[in-house]
């Protein structure tokens, strides 16, 4: 219900249009895909979590997640 | 690039790296600091909350406010599509949403423009009624009730976690928003006073002090004497919460 109505406040409809035309999508397998949707609790505190646990505490705010490496 | 996005964004986007090459996490945090990565609103992770499926690195994934991968792919080829997302996401914040109905209007709109207070005393009268409307207004209460509980959540990580000046910064636009709201002011004044006084003295003095080290930090980077420094400061200020943050920087940049 939330969710709905996160999706409501959040985007507007005219502007979803808009957005659907950008995603991209990857020939990833087995992967996570545009439209997908995600929700995760981490086991372990993030750095810098400011009291965030899950990606739906997130929810309201588009959220960019970068994997990379230290080698 | 996305720790750029992060510091011209702020509240706008969240940034989570996750560190996916096995190291632990304070190895991927003194990566991260080395490069004057850390400080921000940009959170780290060595525990990734889903699988690309993709093969190298950098990649990353943009999930839209209401939980859902717009992007995914290798940073280098799709961070052109993310920004023009994230803008995308920017403009509709200032869109009534056409499924929505029109009687909420203003309601949603005090909220979009931070008047949160406004909102929710316009909602409540229609969420009392019956019918659609009366569940639309409840779905739209319960979104900035949702809202404005994990800013109170964040405000009092920040708090007990030796960054009382950045949440009294926070205090200060939330306390606006919900200005006229009782319950919401009362706990706003309740977290200011609880900074701001005498008990937590001595953690707002440790938090100018840390302050002045950041600034060095953010301007030349870390090196041995920032390290000494920050020493200084935990000894000084010991027992204070930003003592330890000082501490584990000092214990990081040494390592």
């Amino acid at each position: 219900m939330i969710t709905s109505i996160l999706k409501k406040a959040a985007l507007g409809l005219a502007a979803a249009g808009a957005l659907t035309a950008l995603m991209s999508t990857t020939s990833n397998v087995g992967g996570i895909k545009a439209g997908d949707q995600v929700s995760y609790t981490w086991n372990t505190p993030l750095v810098n979590g400011m009291g965030v646990t899950s990606l739906e505490d997130m929810l309201g705010t588009p959220v960019l997640v970068e994997f990379w490496g230290t080698r | 690039m996305a720790i750029k996005l992060q510091a011209e964004l702020g509240e706008d986007l969240q940034v989570i790296f996750v560190e996916s090459q096995g190291a632990n996490a304070q190895a991927a945090e003194k990566f991260s600091m080395d490069r004057k990565w850390l400080g921000g609103r940009a959170m780290w992770t060595t525990e990734a909350p889903f699988n690309t499926g993709l093969g190298g690195l950098p990649s990353c994934a943009l999930i839209s406010p209401t939980g859902e991968i717009v992007n995914v792919g290798m940073s280098g080829n799709i961070m052109g599509d993310v920004e023009d997302a994230i803008e995308g996401f920017a403009k509709a914040k200032s869109k009534f949403p056409k499924d929505m109905p029109k009687d909420l209007k203003k309601a949603w709109t005090a909220n979009s423009k931070g008047d949160i207070a406004k909102a929710l005393e316009l909602l409540a009268p229609m969420e009392a009624g019956d019918g659609d409307l009366s569940s639309a207004a409840g779905d739209l209460r319960r979104s900035i009730n949702k809202n404005v509980e994990s800013r109170f959540k964040a405000i009092t990580w920040m708090k007990d976690n030796g960054y009382p000046m950045e949440a009294l910064a926070s205090l200060e636009t939330l306390a606006d928003s919900v200005e006229e709201h009782v319950d919401f002011t009362a706990r706003a004044t309740e977290l200011v006073t609880a900074i701001e006084g005498d008990d937590n003295a001595a953690e707002m003095d440790a938090a100018s002090a840390m302050a002045k080290i950041e600034k060095a930090i953010a301007k030349s980077g870390t090196d041995e004497k920032i390290a000494k420094k920050l020493e200084k400061l935990a000894e000084k200020h010991s027992g204070t919460k930003v003592a330890e943050r000082a501490s584990r920087l000092a214990k990081l940049i040494l390592s």
